[in-house]
């Protein structure tokens, strides 16, 4: 669905790339995770998906099109919430009538009812609500627009906590085949219940693009105090009650995912994760 | 269309429909975006003019209906150039700055589309926006002239036909168009930046244009005047304006995220 081929990028002539040379493809349908420590390109790697950059070398292909042609058919399939979005000083209401007829497979129901689990209603003026307040309309707005493929920027920053377990409750709900959610972020453990893949990014590329059950299947997560299990571990950190240790799955058992050890993981042992999930 | 068959014509026609109709909402959404910017400039635009004509009217009572006739329609005329250039010089900002810019960008239309909107909004919308502006205040002056038993209601009003003389028009649309220009090249302070870059560019292109015309040995008389009369100012200024049309329509599409300051 969303192909990225020998995608580089970099700010300007004189800086380095932040982007370099990378490939990748996302199916349609899933959410996907896009993980990386500060600066390391996601929010341009969302960018260039859309079409809002252009990039030295490359091309993004969403289902054949070329994103960066920001052709009308390709825009009105996918919506991309940055991490500030601006606003105008309407209601909700009118922001509804005026871009709602620029996304074909829009749903009013849909966004009255994200509006109303949120706590909202169309009556309010975005520029009179708080930061959070207008983060769950614009949200609301992004998932009732039925994209096929919806890029959200760190979109829990700024939800409070019955925000961010309502925005979870949402973007379960909606998620089928036929939509890829591509949710970049920091906090992971405000999604971690939703995703179904994983990209990591890591100096510029693709550390990690693999599903959460593969992970799984490849690796064990288990708490544990035993030197043994220690020593043998592919990373370990203490928690409250032992340390989380990852090893190698080799018994095929199913352990729960501890997504952010695994993606300490990735940054203190890159090569065990280039072998076990090489990039595609 | 005729001599097509139906199927033809009923594909160019579904066309045609589709890019109307992403115009139209374009233009409703920039409407909702620029309509209080919109109503500021008119009730300035009014204040400045109705202000300006009883002052004037006022401070050469005594002399003759057609002097006072002319002050005002040098200082209107003169205000609405002006002022024709100011909205136009603000219709690409939201290119100025990320969040705006993103919206703008990612909306589901053509850069075609997008500029159509904005060029019909700030360009004709403008003109249109303008001479409204000026008739209700030539009528708003006469009504309070009327009150102050001031000079005649006729004063203030005069000066309107002129509006639409065709020079003034050419002169207005080419105005607009470099504002427009400049508004795309350079979406933050892009009044005072337009106006020193045309004035700059102006003065480069004369002194180059005198200097190749003493160099081939002409004078300013024996060619610069039958030159002049032969092209047209108009058709050059009529030129330059679709060139600068075009020039901001393709600096919308080249835009993207990484342009903004």
């Amino acid at each position: 669905m969303l192909r990225i081929s020998d995608l580089s990028f970099a700010y300007s002539r004189r800086k380095p790339r932040v982007i370099d040379h990378l490939s990748m493809t996302i199916g349609r349908g899933g959410i996907y995770g896009l993980l990386g420590v500060n600066g390391v390109g996601k929010t341009t790697l969302l960018n260039l998906i859309a079409g809002l950059f252009t990039p030295a070398t490359g091309s993004v292909m969403l289902d054949g099109n070329d994103t960066r042609l920001r052709k009308p058919s390709v825009l009105s399939d996918i919506f991309f919430l940055p991490e500030n979005p601006a606003f105008s000083s309407m209601t909700i209401k009118e922001f509804i009538r005026i871009y709602s007829g620029f996304y074909p497979k829009f749903s009013h129901q849909q966004m009255l009812s994200y509006l109303s689990d949120f706590g909202l209603n169309d009556r309010m003026k975005l520029s009179s609500i708080s930061t959070g307040q207008r983060k769950k309309a614009l949200l609301s707005f992004a998932i009732a627009s039925n994209t096929s493929l919806l890029l959200l920027d760190e979109p829990t920053n700024g939800l409070d906590i019955p925000g961010k377990s309502t925005l979870r409750s949402i973007l379960a709900s909606c998620a089928d085949d036929n939509r890829t959610i591509v949710i970049s972020t920091h906090q992971i453990s405000d999604i971690e219940p939703l995703l179904d893949h994983l990209i990591i990014m890591n100096g510029g590329r693709i550390q990690v693009n693999t599903s959460v059950s593969e992970i799984i299947s490849k690796l064990r997560f288990i708490i544990t105090s035993s030197p043994a299990l220690l020593s043998e571990a592919l990373y370990s950190r203490p928690v409250f009650s032992g340390n989380i240790a990852i090893l190698p799955n080799d018994n095929e058992s199913d352990t729960c995912i501890d997504l952010e050890s695994f993606f300490y993981l990735c940054m203190a042992n890159p090569s065990a994760i280039a072998s076990l999930f090489p990039a595609s | 269309m005729h001599g097509q068959p139906i199927g033809y014509r009923l594909f160019i026609s579904g066309i045609m429909k589709t890019y109307l109709h992403r115009i139209s909402l374009t233009l409703k959404r920039d409407l909702a975006c620029f309509w209080r910017h919109i109503i500021i400039f008119i009730t300035c635009l009014f204040l400045i003019l109705t202000v300006g004509d009883i002052l004037i009217a006022s401070s050469q009572a005594g002399k003759s209906t057609m002097h006072i006739s002319e002050s005002i329609m040098v200082f209107n005329i003169i205000t609405l150039m002006i002022a024709a250039s100011i909205l136009p010089s603000t219709a690409f900002r939201d290119l100025g700055s990320q969040g705006t810019c993103h919206l703008f960008l990612m909306l589901p239309a053509t850069s075609l589309e997008k500029f159509l909107s904005r060029w019909l909004l700030f360009i004709p919308g403008t003109v249109l926006i303008c001479y409204l502006t000026a008739f209700a205040s030539a009528l708003a002056s006469a009504a309070l002239s009327i009150l102050m038993q001031d000079v005649g209601k006729s004063v203030f009003m005069t000066y309107l036909t002129h509006l639409l003389h065709p020079t003034f028009l050419t002169t207005i649309f080419f105005i607009q168009s470099v504002f427009l220009l400049g508004s795309s090249l350079w979406p933050r302070f892009s009044w005072p930046k337009t106006f020193v870059m045309t004035i700059l560019l102006a003065t480069l292109c004369i002194i180059i244009m005198i200097m190749t015309f003493r160099h081939l040995g002409f004078t300013e008389n024996t060619l610069l005047l039958p030159f002049g009369k032969k092209i047209g100012g108009k058709i050059i200024m009529w030129a330059i304006t679709f060139i600068n049309y075009i020039l901001c329509c393709m600096r919308v599409k080249e835009t993207d995220l990484t342009n903004h300051p």
